[in-house]
């Protein structure tokens, strides 16, 4: 290899360009095989899965034997079922406590971190522990502080204050799931400090500096200068959360599974106990997709708006 | 490019190697639910005696955690093990819609397992004329509570919904939950409750009816019963607040029973096994009581009757014969199964075959002693209630603790929550799909 | 990323606020690990007098007694075969398609850069049905290569972004004078590309590794075997099975997270650039 360096080196001044050279189509085709692995990779795992995935979605199918086509049966079921309505306004709610607390949360943290000298990285490595965490540690974590029994709920009990967190969360049907989502939240905010400040370090310090002349407070800095600098990445995070709130599961399936009485089910779960703990995969494949139209809807508006011209 | 496929290859290769282990002997093996006591009492009282004694077959069996979830995957997957263990005779049906079940009668018929088994325990497991299924352990819902407790409040265990009432008024005015319940853990929990208030507040008669057909499940009887359980919850008389019973898992619950946070609790006798080390912990002392009826026209009180998980056969085992054989070694010695049981504290593989009072092992507990001989007497006496995993149809079984979290919360009616549970009812019948109810 | 300070430093605003509200959202963050940590050191019933004191004891003998009931001698080097080889399998996969999409004109590679990423947005749940039906034809499921190759399809193409922005920084000249040597493009890739983009594996194989390690929903679905399972999983049932004994638990818990932590601190630049880049402002 160090050969090869050498040799790239002491022949670098010539001009010729071999890419401007006829491509014999050998060379063309050999060029695709490094493509080949990671297509068919894709091709396996989830294109034609995916395909299928639609497909199974109009047909009765129990996963023993043949399934059976039944047209749009499934859907109509949909349409009637309460839980997959209740769960589908879950994910809209969930989806809208994402696209608020987190955000706020990662830009104040960012914002703030951008404007200190000392100890930028220690808080920065702090934020972003629970993100690389597993979501069954965390889950552990806060399932024992939040207990109703021990954790934080008896210790504020003893000094007086009661009947917030001394009561099962995880077990209130009116609070399960922004339990949950409070646990999601707790771990996923930093990461989005992380990217915030990756995108405010490369605005021009000097905005900032006119800014200032300009006699702006340091809200208004924030709001003329960071924030339109870093839109292109606030947006994509807002792209990304709509995809990851439609397809959310871990969490919701390690802290309550659903419980109580759905209360907490969020597509992601309910599709799940009833492919594989109702043997309806027909009837999963059709909240599946479901889950799939939300995805397109949301990366389909992504791409429109870039279309029109947007600067995201 | 060609030396990185082959290098890939190799690699695949060598770890599907590892993944797949190598079987070259004939061996039976069966999952069951992991715990101290397969490790310690049923691998070498079963597997290690049956193998000592044959050459041809050998018997492995194999703990899992969250069994029930493990099996499905497993089964669908076509890898499950030859002896198939679910939680109970309801959760079979499925798998032999699914034809993944192979019928045991004519091993049944060639060992005699009809005259081993107790009868109903049998039947429990016959779908269809063919028996699917054998019970590993049976059980019944009993009233434990802590004793310690009720001494020093003066309390008896009440026998009647009225001493029920003045003990939960008592406890509530001491910030003592009545009773203590969760479902943290399993959820299906809730139809141990259920399946209590049905049968001792319309009494067995009244659900065998129902059961039977003869009734129906919308009648004013079963909408009490369901009403009285939901209001019991939504009053907080079981672990202080629904929420509760939702959050807690089936530690937390023995351990409010044995600290006295709560009073009572009403459930199996699969506690049996794993109640005793609480109440230890805490210092004090656990007893059970018979649970009453809960209105005049349940009459005297009943033991339900109620096979826990069951064993069955792969319809995929490449040799049903060994596991017969394995089966009818189990089943053929009173004293092996109850030296078994005993070693999980009479909480599982309480296989319902006869045994006479000397089959028990010497030191088995009084309190275990005492509720084996009531069971068989009560029983006896015609004064048997169902269990809802053992005699109702999957769909239904399910609905019944799936859609009762609805009616707890406020958002289902229990006339519809009732209405939809016989419908269900209705449509097995009209499948076949019932499980058989034995006579009165 | 180096210490920025969009402040300047001229007429200084203040930070003192700054630094309040950061070692606040800095305890929000870090406090509940801590205390797991501390946990893990206390019997239950130390745990249940006083949660949030420094342990009595250390009761080191938690971790022993935890590694034990929670298998981990098996599932640690089960999650260590899944973690290895997915980091394995997608670099190369990656590497190579890095290299053909920034070095090789190859026709249509904007339309599979747009699959890439529309192909990350697919729901799992979508195809996790079908895929575990095939998996069970092809009887991949319970063996760890079925698991592999998923991950490895699943993860290839966020390497393959991050692969490919190292590759466009290589010099130009470096190429042109190898394939005027006659190299061939995978002489080039083999010598040339693959070890001036060390650091860029680097980081792809972190963020890699961490996805594997944590995975949760592919890892319950096509491993529910005791034998196979990886930690994550097997950590969720011995939460279930040991539930009231917080020691106990907090320990096995700590256990599944040392490994990911102590590689974080380490190599936390890396891990930070790796989740940053690819594609971030899309």
């Amino acid at each position: 290899m160090a050969t090869v360096q050498a040799t790239a080196q002491a022949t670098g001044a010539r001009k010729v360009k071999p890419n401007e050279q006829k491509i014999p189509l050998a060379r063309v085709l050999g060029r695709w095989a490094f493509m080949w692995p990671i297509l068919a990779l894709n091709l396996i795992v989830i294109v034609i899965p995916s395909i299928a995935g639609l497909g199974i979605a109009f047909t009765e199918w129990s996963g023993y034997g043949q399934p059976e086509f039944i047209g749009l049966a499934n859907f109509d079921r949909l349409m009637q079922d309460a839980v997959f309505f209740k769960s589908l306004s879950n994910n809209i709610v969930w989806t809208a406590i994402f696209l608020t607390i987190p955000i706020f949360m990662g830009l104040l943290g960012a914002y703030l971190l951008a404007g200190i000298k000392r100890g930028q990285m220690i808080f920065r490595v702090l934020y972003f522990i629970p993100f690389v965490l597993a979501s069954v540690v965390n889950a552990q974590v806060w399932r024992f502080l939040l207990h109703h029994r021990v954790g934080i709920g008896p210790w504020l009990a003893d000094l007086g204050i009661t009947d917030i967190l001394d009561v099962a969360l995880f077990g209130k049907a009116e609070t399960a799931l922004y339990t949950v989502a409070f646990v999601d939240i707790w771990h996923f905010w930093g990461f989005l400090v992380v990217i915030y400040l990756a995108a405010m370090s490369a605005v021009d310090v000097e905005l900032y500096e006119v800014a200032r002349l300009d006699g702006a407070s340091r809200f208004q800095q924030f709001r003329y200068v960071t924030l339109p600098s870093i839109r292109p990445t606030i947006v994509f995070t807002l792209l990304m959360i709509l995809i990851w709130s439609a397809t959310v599961f871990d969490y919701v399936y390690i802290l309550t599974s659903g419980k109580p009485a759905h209360a907490s089910e969020v597509m992601g779960t309910y599709l799940y106990e009833t492919a594989f703990f109702r043997f309806d995969a027909g009837y999963a494949g059709a909240i599946g997709v479901v889950m799939t139209l939300w995805v397109a809807l949301a990366v389909g508006g992504f791409v429109f708006l870039r279309r029109r011209g947007w600067d995201v | 490019m060609k030396h990185l496929k082959l290098f890939l290859t190799i690699a695949l290769l060598l770890f599907a190697l590892t993944s797949v282990g190598a079987q070259d002997v004939t061996t039976v093996v069966w999952w069951t639910e992991s715990g101290d006591e397969v490790d310690d009492f049923l691998i070498p009282l079963l597997a290690d005696a049956f193998n000592a004694e044959h050459d041809d077959v050998q018997l492995e069996i194999i703990g899992q955690e969250s069994l029930n979830d493990v099996n499905r995957t497993a089964l669908q997957a076509g890898a499950a093990p030859d002896i198939i263990q679910t939680p109970g005779a309801a959760f079979i049906a499925e798998f032999v819609d699914a034809g993944q079940i192979l019928p045991m009668t004519s091993l049944a018929d060639q060992y005699g397992w009809k005259d081993k088994l107790l009868p109903w325990a049998y039947n429990s497991g016959v779908l269809g004329g063919e028996l699917y299924s054998i019970p590993i352990t049976y059980e019944s819902m009993v009233l434990f509570y802590n004793k310690t407790l009720f001494a020093d409040m003066g309390w008896e265990p009440p026998t009647s919904q009225a001493e029920i009432d003045a003990i939960a008024a008592e406890s509530i005015a001491n910030d003592i939950f009545p009773f203590t319940y969760g479902n943290a853990s399993w959820q299906p929990s809730n139809e141990h409750l259920m399946g209590i208030y049905l049968n001792n507040y319309a009494g067995v008669e009244n659900v065998y009816l129902a059961l039977t057909g003869q009734k129906s499940w919308t009648d004013t009887e079963f909408v009490e019963a369901t009403d009285l359980l939901a209001t019991q919850l939504q009053d907080g008389w079981f672990s202080g607040d629904l929420s509760n019973y939702y959050a807690n898992t089936g530690d937390d619950i023995r351990y409010e029973l044995a600290s006295g946070e709560a009073a009572m609790m009403q459930s199996g006798t699969w506690n049996f096994g794993s109640i005793g080390q609480f109440f230890e912990e805490q210092g004090t002392e656990w007893d059970w009581a018979p649970l009453p009826s809960f209105h005049e026209q349940a009459g005297e009180y009943n033991y339900e009757l109620a096979t826990g998980s069951t064993i069955s056969v792969n319809a995929n085992t490449e040799n049903p014969d060994a596991v017969g054989k394995v089966i009818d070694y189990w089943l053929s010695d009173p004293a092996r199964v109850l030296a078994i049981a005993a070693g999980a504290g009479f909480g599982e593989y309480v296989v319902p075959i006869h045994f006479t009072v000397d089959d028990f092992p010497a030191g088995t507990d009084e309190r275990v002693a005492r509720f084996f001989a009531d069971f068989a007497a009560v029983t006896g006496a015609g004064r048997a209630g169902y269990t809802t995993w053992t005699f109702w149809p999957a769909d239904a079984n399910v609905q019944l603790w799936t859609d009762i979290e609805r009616v707890w919360s406020g958002e289902l009616s229990t006339e519809d929550y009732l209405a939809d549970h016989e419908a269900l009812w209705e449509q097995a019948r009209d499948e076949g799909k019932t499980l058989p109810i034995p006579a009165r | 990323m180096g210490r920025l300070n969009i402040f300047g430093s001229g007429r200084s605003q203040s930070t003192l606020p700054n630094y309040i509200i950061l070692i606040l959202l800095a305890l929000f963050a870090a406090l509940p690990i801590l205390l797991l940590v501390s946990n893990s050191l206390k019997s239950t019933s130390e745990i249940a007098s006083s949660p949030f004191a420094v342990p009595r004891d250390f009761l080191w003998s938690n971790y022993g007694e935890a590694f034990d009931k929670g298998n981990y001698a098996v599932t640690i080097r089960n999650s260590a075969i899944l973690t290895i080889s997915t980091i394995a399998g997608s670099l190369t996969v990656a590497g190579l398609a890095a290299y053909a999409l920034s070095r090789l004109k190859l026709k249509g590679s904007n339309v599979l850069s747009f699959y890439f990423l529309v192909g990350i947005g697919v729901p799992a749940q979508l195809f996790i049905i079908p895929l575990f039906f095939m998996w069970k034809q092809l009887g991949l499921v319970n063996t760890h290569v079925g698991l592999i190759i998923i991950y490895t399809a699943l993860q290839s193409p966020f390497a393959t972004y991050l692969l490919r922005s190292y590759m466009l920084s290589i010099p130009e000249e470096f190429v042109d004078a190898a394939k005027i040597d006659g190299a061939s493009d995978w002489q080039v890739f083999r010598h040339i590309i693959a070890p001036l983009t060390g650091p860029g594996f680097l980081t792809a194989g972190l963020v890699i590794g961490l996805f594997t390690w944590n995975e949760f929903l592919f890892a319950v679905t096509f491993l529910p075997e005791k034998e196979f399972k990886p930690v994550a999983t097997s950590l969720y049932a011995f939460q279930g099975r040991f539930s009231r004994d917080w020691g106990l638990t907090n320990a096995g818990s700590v256990i599944m997270m040392a490994p990911v932590l102590i590689l974080f601190l380490a190599l936390q630049r890396r891990f930070i650039e790796g989740l940053t880049q690819g594609g971030l402002k899309a």
